[in-house]
Protein backbone atom coordinates (compact mmCIF):
# COMPACT_ATOMS: atom_id res chain seq x y z
CA UNK A 1 0.00 0.00 0.00
CA UNK A 2 1.11 3.37 -1.23
CA UNK A 3 0.61 6.19 0.98
CA UNK A 4 1.58 9.65 -0.10
CA UNK A 5 1.76 12.75 1.79
CA UNK A 6 0.43 16.09 0.66
CA UNK A 7 2.53 18.88 0.66
CA UNK A 8 0.09 21.66 -0.06
CA UNK A 9 -2.00 20.47 3.26
CA UNK A 10 0.13 21.50 6.36
CA UNK A 11 2.20 18.57 8.27
CA UNK A 12 0.13 16.67 10.54
CA UNK A 13 2.05 16.22 13.53
CA UNK A 14 1.01 13.30 15.57
CA UNK A 15 0.27 13.75 19.38
CA UNK A 16 -0.13 11.14 21.46
CA UNK A 17 0.85 12.40 25.08
CA UNK A 18 4.82 13.16 25.90
CA UNK A 19 7.36 12.33 22.87
CA UNK A 20 10.50 10.99 23.52
CA UNK A 21 13.18 13.42 22.10
CA UNK A 22 14.13 11.58 19.31
CA UNK A 23 10.77 11.65 17.56
CA UNK A 24 10.51 15.41 18.72
CA UNK A 25 13.52 16.34 16.66
CA UNK A 26 12.72 13.62 14.50
CA UNK A 27 9.30 15.39 13.36
CA UNK A 28 10.54 18.63 13.29
CA UNK A 29 13.61 17.39 10.70
CA UNK A 30 11.21 16.06 8.83
CA UNK A 31 9.22 18.83 8.49
CA UNK A 32 11.95 21.03 7.46
CA UNK A 33 12.95 17.86 4.46
CA UNK A 34 9.58 18.02 3.37
CA UNK A 35 9.56 22.04 2.80
CA UNK A 36 12.96 21.24 1.17
CA UNK A 37 11.44 18.99 -1.25
CA UNK A 38 8.48 20.80 -2.18
CA UNK A 39 10.51 23.75 -2.95
CA UNK A 40 12.57 21.48 -5.55
CA UNK A 41 9.11 20.93 -7.17
CA UNK A 42 7.98 17.89 -5.45
CA UNK A 43 4.39 17.99 -5.25
CA UNK A 44 4.26 14.64 -2.88
CA UNK A 45 6.46 12.14 -1.23
CA UNK A 46 6.19 8.59 0.11
CA UNK A 47 5.97 8.59 3.62
CA UNK A 48 9.01 5.64 3.74
CA UNK A 49 11.01 7.45 1.35
CA UNK A 50 10.33 10.90 3.31
CA UNK A 51 11.75 9.03 6.56
CA UNK A 52 14.45 7.75 5.18
CA UNK A 53 16.01 10.93 3.35
CA UNK A 54 15.20 12.94 7.03
CA UNK A 55 17.38 10.12 8.32
CA UNK A 56 20.05 10.78 5.83
CA UNK A 57 19.61 14.55 7.03
CA UNK A 58 19.95 13.87 10.91
CA UNK A 59 22.81 11.30 10.40
CA UNK A 60 24.40 14.37 7.97
CA UNK A 61 24.19 16.83 10.75
CA UNK A 62 25.95 14.80 13.12
CA UNK A 63 28.52 13.52 10.52
CA UNK A 64 29.44 16.96 10.17
CA UNK A 65 29.55 17.60 13.71
CA UNK A 66 31.57 14.39 14.68
CA UNK A 67 34.26 15.27 12.04
CA UNK A 68 34.51 18.79 13.15
CA UNK A 69 34.73 17.88 16.94
CA UNK A 70 37.31 15.17 15.58
CA UNK A 71 39.56 17.92 13.78
CA UNK A 72 39.46 20.35 16.60
CA UNK A 73 40.23 17.56 19.12
CA UNK A 74 43.47 17.18 16.79
CA UNK A 75 44.36 20.46 17.16
CA UNK A 76 43.97 20.06 21.35
CA UNK A 77 41.27 22.08 21.02
CA UNK A 78 37.51 21.92 22.51
CA UNK A 79 35.56 24.14 20.66
CA UNK A 80 34.92 23.70 16.79
CA UNK A 81 35.65 26.68 14.80
CA UNK A 82 35.63 27.67 11.08
CA UNK A 83 38.59 25.54 9.35
CA UNK A 84 37.40 22.96 11.36
CA UNK A 85 33.95 22.96 9.83
CA UNK A 86 35.55 23.13 6.38
CA UNK A 87 37.43 20.12 6.80
CA UNK A 88 34.28 18.43 8.00
CA UNK A 89 32.48 19.40 4.57
CA UNK A 90 35.35 18.45 2.72
CA UNK A 91 35.04 14.93 4.12
CA UNK A 92 31.63 14.44 3.51
CA UNK A 93 32.02 16.19 -0.09
CA UNK A 94 35.09 13.75 -1.16
CA UNK A 95 32.70 10.94 -2.08
CA UNK A 96 31.46 13.19 -4.84
CA UNK A 97 34.33 14.60 -5.27
CA UNK A 98 35.04 19.07 -5.99
CA UNK A 99 37.31 20.53 -7.79
CA UNK A 100 40.62 21.10 -6.01
CA UNK A 101 40.42 17.81 -3.79
CA UNK A 102 43.43 16.42 -5.51
CA UNK A 103 45.72 19.30 -5.50
CA UNK A 104 48.79 18.34 -3.74
CA UNK A 105 50.15 21.21 -2.50
CA UNK A 106 48.66 22.13 0.74
CA UNK A 107 45.71 24.74 -0.37
CA UNK A 108 44.05 27.11 1.52
CA UNK A 109 40.69 25.98 3.66
CA UNK A 110 39.22 29.29 3.27
CA UNK A 111 39.63 29.02 -0.53
CA UNK A 112 37.98 25.76 -0.87
CA UNK A 113 35.44 24.59 -3.39
CA UNK A 114 32.55 23.50 -1.29
CA UNK A 115 32.78 26.85 0.67
CA UNK A 116 31.80 28.40 -2.56
CA UNK A 117 29.44 26.39 -3.37
CA UNK A 118 27.71 27.14 -0.51
CA UNK A 119 28.50 30.41 -1.16
CA UNK A 120 26.36 30.61 -4.50
CA UNK A 121 23.69 28.61 -2.77
CA UNK A 122 23.03 30.62 -0.40
CA UNK A 123 22.73 33.41 -3.21
CA UNK A 124 20.89 31.95 -5.24
CA UNK A 125 18.29 30.18 -3.79
CA UNK A 126 15.82 31.80 -1.86
CA UNK A 127 14.89 31.38 1.32
CA UNK A 128 12.01 28.80 3.19
CA UNK A 129 11.47 29.89 6.32
CA UNK A 130 10.44 26.94 9.04
CA UNK A 131 6.57 26.46 8.21
CA UNK A 132 5.75 26.39 12.35
CA UNK A 133 7.17 28.56 15.19
CA UNK A 134 9.03 26.12 17.26
CA UNK A 135 7.56 24.97 20.62
CA UNK A 136 9.31 26.70 23.75
CA UNK A 137 12.58 24.65 24.74
CA UNK A 138 11.45 21.32 26.17
CA UNK A 139 13.44 19.12 28.40
CA UNK A 140 12.32 15.60 27.66
CA UNK A 141 12.70 13.42 30.99
CA UNK A 142 12.02 9.78 31.70
CA UNK A 143 8.92 9.34 32.94
CA UNK A 144 7.86 13.18 33.01
CA UNK A 145 5.16 15.09 30.78
CA UNK A 146 6.98 17.74 28.49
CA UNK A 147 7.21 20.55 30.39
CA UNK A 148 7.83 24.06 29.56
CA UNK A 149 10.46 25.45 31.02
CA UNK A 150 12.25 28.71 30.81
CA UNK A 151 13.81 30.04 28.28
CA UNK A 152 17.01 30.76 28.99
CA UNK A 153 18.07 32.88 25.93
CA UNK A 154 20.36 32.54 23.38
CA UNK A 155 24.02 31.32 23.30
CA UNK A 156 23.42 29.62 26.43
CA UNK A 157 25.39 26.63 25.84
CA UNK A 158 23.39 25.01 29.45
CA UNK A 159 20.36 24.58 27.97
CA UNK A 160 20.02 21.00 28.17
CA UNK A 161 21.36 20.28 31.74
CA UNK A 162 19.60 23.18 33.54
CA UNK A 163 16.55 23.08 35.13
CA UNK A 164 15.24 26.36 36.34
CA UNK A 165 18.15 27.83 38.69
CA UNK A 166 20.28 24.78 38.98
CA UNK A 167 21.62 21.60 37.54
CA UNK A 168 20.05 18.70 36.56
CA UNK A 169 22.89 16.33 37.50
CA UNK A 170 23.47 17.55 40.93
CA UNK A 171 20.90 16.53 44.25
CA UNK A 172 19.28 18.99 45.19
CA UNK A 173 20.13 18.30 48.95
CA UNK A 174 24.12 19.26 48.37
CA UNK A 175 24.62 23.00 48.93
CA UNK A 176 25.47 25.31 46.40
CA UNK A 177 28.85 25.49 45.06
CA UNK A 178 30.11 29.17 46.68
CA UNK A 179 30.67 31.87 44.00
CA UNK A 180 34.13 33.43 43.52
CA UNK A 181 33.36 37.46 44.79
CA UNK A 182 33.92 39.52 41.43
CA UNK A 183 30.91 37.40 39.56
CA UNK A 184 27.37 38.95 39.46
CA UNK A 185 25.69 38.59 42.38
CA UNK A 186 22.00 38.02 41.63
CA UNK A 187 19.69 37.69 44.29
CA UNK A 188 19.07 38.09 47.92
CA UNK A 189 19.92 35.37 50.74
CA UNK A 190 23.94 35.67 50.25
CA UNK A 191 26.42 35.49 53.56
CA UNK A 192 29.81 36.10 53.31
CA UNK A 193 31.31 33.07 54.79
CA UNK A 194 35.33 33.42 55.07
CA UNK A 195 36.97 30.37 53.94
CA UNK A 196 40.45 29.48 54.52
CA UNK A 197 42.47 28.62 51.39
CA UNK A 198 46.04 27.56 50.75
CA UNK A 199 48.15 30.88 49.67
CA UNK A 200 50.98 30.08 47.26
CA UNK A 201 53.57 30.54 49.36
CA UNK A 202 55.76 27.60 47.96
CA UNK A 203 59.07 29.23 48.99
CA UNK A 204 58.56 29.37 52.61
CA UNK A 205 57.34 25.77 52.87
CA UNK A 206 60.57 25.13 50.95
CA UNK A 207 62.46 26.74 53.58
CA UNK A 208 61.00 25.85 56.94
CA UNK A 209 58.77 22.94 56.03
CA UNK A 210 55.91 24.60 57.43
CA UNK A 211 52.77 24.48 56.05
CA UNK A 212 50.62 27.25 56.80
CA UNK A 213 47.27 27.89 56.32
CA UNK A 214 47.17 31.25 55.63
CA UNK A 215 44.89 34.12 55.84
CA UNK A 216 41.47 34.28 53.31
CA UNK A 217 42.75 36.55 50.49
CA UNK A 218 39.20 36.53 49.03
CA UNK A 219 36.06 36.67 50.35
CA UNK A 220 33.79 33.74 48.97
CA UNK A 221 30.22 34.88 48.74
CA UNK A 222 27.55 31.68 49.49
CA UNK A 223 24.61 31.95 47.51
CA UNK A 224 21.85 30.35 49.83
CA UNK A 225 19.09 29.92 47.64
CA UNK A 226 17.66 27.05 49.20
CA UNK A 227 16.00 27.96 52.25
CA UNK A 228 15.49 24.41 54.11
CA UNK A 229 19.56 23.88 53.48
CA UNK A 230 21.29 26.44 55.73
CA UNK A 231 24.35 26.10 56.76
CA UNK A 232 24.50 27.54 60.40
CA UNK A 233 25.96 31.27 60.18
CA UNK A 234 29.23 32.51 59.50
CA UNK A 235 32.14 30.25 60.66
CA UNK A 236 35.61 31.51 62.62
CA UNK A 237 38.75 31.09 60.73
CA UNK A 238 41.03 28.55 61.95
CA UNK A 239 44.98 28.71 61.79
CA UNK A 240 46.98 25.82 61.77
CA UNK A 241 50.90 25.23 61.88
CA UNK A 242 52.60 22.04 61.76
CA UNK A 243 55.55 20.63 60.83
CA UNK A 244 58.89 19.96 62.46
CA UNK A 245 60.42 23.01 63.79
CA UNK A 246 63.89 23.02 62.44
CA UNK A 247 64.79 26.75 63.48
CA UNK A 248 62.47 27.57 66.28
CA UNK A 249 63.76 25.00 69.51
CA UNK A 250 60.46 25.30 71.21
CA UNK A 251 58.51 23.85 68.48
CA UNK A 252 60.24 20.82 68.29
CA UNK A 253 57.99 17.76 67.66
CA UNK A 254 54.20 19.81 68.50
CA UNK A 255 51.43 20.32 66.59
CA UNK A 256 50.15 23.38 67.88
CA UNK A 257 46.65 25.22 66.98
CA UNK A 258 47.50 28.36 67.47
CA UNK A 259 44.99 30.66 68.25
CA UNK A 260 41.12 30.23 67.02
CA UNK A 261 39.80 33.50 65.89
CA UNK A 262 36.70 34.81 65.89
CA UNK A 263 36.39 37.21 63.09
CA UNK A 264 32.77 38.75 61.91
CA UNK A 265 32.91 41.14 59.11
CA UNK A 266 36.97 41.76 59.30
CA UNK A 267 37.89 42.86 55.44
CA UNK A 268 41.73 42.76 55.77
CA UNK A 269 44.08 39.89 57.38
CA UNK A 270 47.44 40.43 57.52
CA UNK A 271 50.01 38.31 57.40
CA UNK A 272 51.69 36.73 60.39
CA UNK A 273 54.16 35.49 60.95
CA UNK A 274 55.81 33.07 63.16
CA UNK B 1 62.98 41.23 -4.88
CA UNK B 2 61.06 38.87 -6.76
CA UNK B 3 60.10 36.49 -4.17
CA UNK B 4 58.31 39.53 -2.15
CA UNK B 5 56.33 40.87 -4.90
CA UNK B 6 55.18 37.78 -5.42
CA UNK B 7 54.72 36.83 -1.83
CA UNK B 8 52.89 40.31 -1.39
CA UNK B 9 50.73 39.05 -4.35
CA UNK B 10 49.77 35.80 -2.43
CA UNK B 11 48.94 38.02 0.75
CA UNK B 12 46.55 40.11 -1.22
CA UNK B 13 44.73 37.33 -2.82
CA UNK B 14 44.75 35.83 1.08
CA UNK B 15 43.09 38.90 1.97
CA UNK B 16 40.34 38.86 -0.45
CA UNK B 17 39.28 35.32 0.42
CA UNK B 18 38.85 36.45 4.12
CA UNK B 19 37.22 39.20 3.13
CA UNK B 20 34.58 37.21 1.04
CA UNK B 21 34.33 34.51 3.27
CA UNK B 22 33.76 37.26 6.57
CA UNK B 23 31.00 39.01 4.04
CA UNK B 24 29.84 35.43 3.34
CA UNK B 25 29.44 34.73 7.08
CA UNK B 26 27.97 37.77 7.93
CA UNK B 27 25.20 37.37 4.96
CA UNK B 28 24.22 34.38 6.63
CA UNK B 29 22.64 36.01 9.50
CA UNK B 30 20.51 37.64 7.24
CA UNK B 31 19.59 34.07 5.44
CA UNK B 32 17.21 32.41 8.03
CA UNK B 33 17.80 28.29 6.73
CA UNK B 34 14.76 25.48 6.45
CA UNK B 35 16.19 23.68 9.40
CA UNK B 36 15.67 25.66 12.79
CA UNK B 37 18.65 26.95 14.13
CA UNK B 38 17.62 25.33 17.80
CA UNK B 39 17.14 22.17 15.97
CA UNK B 40 20.83 22.43 14.41
CA UNK B 41 22.12 23.10 18.03
CA UNK B 42 20.57 20.01 19.28
CA UNK B 43 21.67 17.82 16.87
CA UNK B 44 25.26 19.31 17.12
CA UNK B 45 25.33 19.81 20.79
CA UNK B 46 23.99 15.63 20.89
CA UNK B 47 27.78 14.91 18.66
CA UNK B 48 29.53 17.21 21.26
CA UNK B 49 29.97 20.04 19.24
CA UNK B 50 30.78 23.04 20.78
CA UNK B 51 30.66 26.56 19.47
CA UNK B 52 29.01 29.94 20.56
CA UNK B 53 29.63 31.57 17.69
CA UNK B 54 25.94 31.46 15.73
CA UNK B 55 27.04 31.46 12.13
CA UNK B 56 28.62 28.57 12.42
CA UNK B 57 25.83 26.91 13.39
CA UNK B 58 23.86 28.95 10.74
CA UNK B 59 26.96 27.77 8.06
CA UNK B 60 26.04 24.03 9.49
CA UNK B 61 22.18 24.03 8.43
CA UNK B 62 23.13 25.79 4.97
CA UNK B 63 25.44 22.84 4.49
CA UNK B 64 22.74 20.48 5.28
CA UNK B 65 20.05 21.98 3.07
CA UNK B 66 22.38 22.09 0.57
CA UNK B 67 23.16 18.58 0.99
CA UNK B 68 19.12 17.65 1.24
CA UNK B 69 18.36 20.37 -1.70
CA UNK B 70 21.15 18.34 -4.15
CA UNK B 71 19.66 14.76 -3.20
CA UNK B 72 16.39 15.92 -3.61
CA UNK B 73 17.07 17.49 -6.92
CA UNK B 74 18.94 13.99 -8.33
CA UNK B 75 15.53 12.39 -7.47
CA UNK B 76 13.40 14.89 -9.15
CA UNK B 77 16.16 14.19 -11.78
CA UNK B 78 15.43 10.34 -12.08
CA UNK B 79 11.43 10.94 -11.32
CA UNK B 80 11.43 13.11 -14.56
CA UNK B 81 13.28 10.53 -16.33
CA UNK B 82 11.43 7.99 -15.51
CA UNK B 83 8.12 9.74 -17.03
CA UNK B 84 10.06 10.64 -20.09
CA UNK B 85 10.70 6.94 -20.50
CA UNK B 86 7.09 5.80 -20.58
CA UNK B 87 5.43 6.16 -23.29
CA UNK B 88 1.44 6.92 -22.78
CA UNK B 89 -0.83 9.34 -24.26
CA UNK B 90 -1.05 12.83 -23.96
CA UNK B 91 -3.49 12.77 -21.67
CA UNK B 92 -1.85 10.77 -19.63
CA UNK B 93 1.25 12.42 -19.17
CA UNK B 94 -0.07 15.64 -18.69
CA UNK B 95 -1.43 14.35 -15.52
CA UNK B 96 1.43 12.66 -14.38
CA UNK B 97 3.64 15.86 -14.60
CA UNK B 98 1.85 17.00 -12.21
CA UNK B 99 1.73 14.13 -9.69
CA UNK B 100 5.71 14.64 -9.06
CA UNK B 101 5.91 12.51 -5.82
CA UNK B 102 8.95 11.80 -4.47
CA UNK B 103 9.29 7.67 -3.82
CA UNK B 104 11.68 5.05 -2.88
CA UNK B 105 13.09 3.73 -6.03
CA UNK B 106 13.80 7.37 -7.11
CA UNK B 107 15.30 7.95 -3.98
CA UNK B 108 17.56 5.02 -3.53
CA UNK B 109 19.24 5.57 -6.89
CA UNK B 110 19.64 9.43 -5.96
CA UNK B 111 21.38 8.51 -2.44
CA UNK B 112 23.75 5.96 -4.14
CA UNK B 113 26.02 8.54 -5.60
CA UNK B 114 25.86 10.19 -2.60
CA UNK B 115 27.50 6.95 -0.62
CA UNK B 116 24.64 5.82 1.38
CA UNK B 117 22.64 2.75 0.34
CA UNK B 118 19.13 2.50 0.65
CA UNK B 119 17.43 -0.66 0.53
CA UNK B 120 13.77 -0.97 0.48
CA UNK B 121 11.87 -3.96 0.76
CA UNK B 122 9.27 -4.38 -2.55
CA UNK B 123 6.58 -5.31 -0.37
CA UNK B 124 5.34 -7.17 2.65
CA UNK B 125 3.43 -10.29 3.28
CA UNK B 126 1.70 -12.16 6.19
CA UNK B 127 2.09 -15.61 5.51
CA UNK B 128 4.94 -17.34 3.26
CA UNK B 129 2.31 -18.74 0.74
CA UNK B 130 0.84 -15.19 -0.09
CA UNK B 131 0.21 -14.23 -3.73
CA UNK B 132 1.18 -17.81 -4.96
CA UNK B 133 -1.84 -19.23 -6.93
CA UNK B 134 -3.94 -21.61 -5.96
CA UNK B 135 -2.44 -24.76 -6.96
CA UNK B 136 1.00 -24.15 -4.97
CA UNK B 137 -0.99 -22.98 -1.84
CA UNK B 138 -2.87 -26.26 -2.18
CA UNK B 139 0.44 -27.75 -1.28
Amino acid sequence: MRKSLRHNDKPIIEEAGPLPELEFSFTITRVAVAQICQSMGFKGAQISALEALTDVATRYLQAIAKLAVASANSGGRTQSNLPDIIVALEDLASLQGFPGNSSIRSRSLYTSAVIKDLMKFVEYTDEIPFARPLPPRTIFRQGAKGKYLKYRGDGDNSRGYRDGDSLRHVPRWLPAVPVVEGKEKGEEGKREVKWGCLDGRTREEKEDENWRFCDERKRVERVVSNKEIEISGKRGKVRFKMGVAIHNPTMVGNLRVQGLEKEFGATDYDEKEA
Amino acid sequence: MNGQTSHQQSKDGRHDDDAALTEFLASLMDYTPTIPDELVEHYLAKSGFQCPDIRLTRLVAVATQKFIADVATDALQQCKARQSAVVKDKRDKQQKDKRLILTMEDLSRALREYGVNVKHQEYFADSPSAGLDSVSRDE
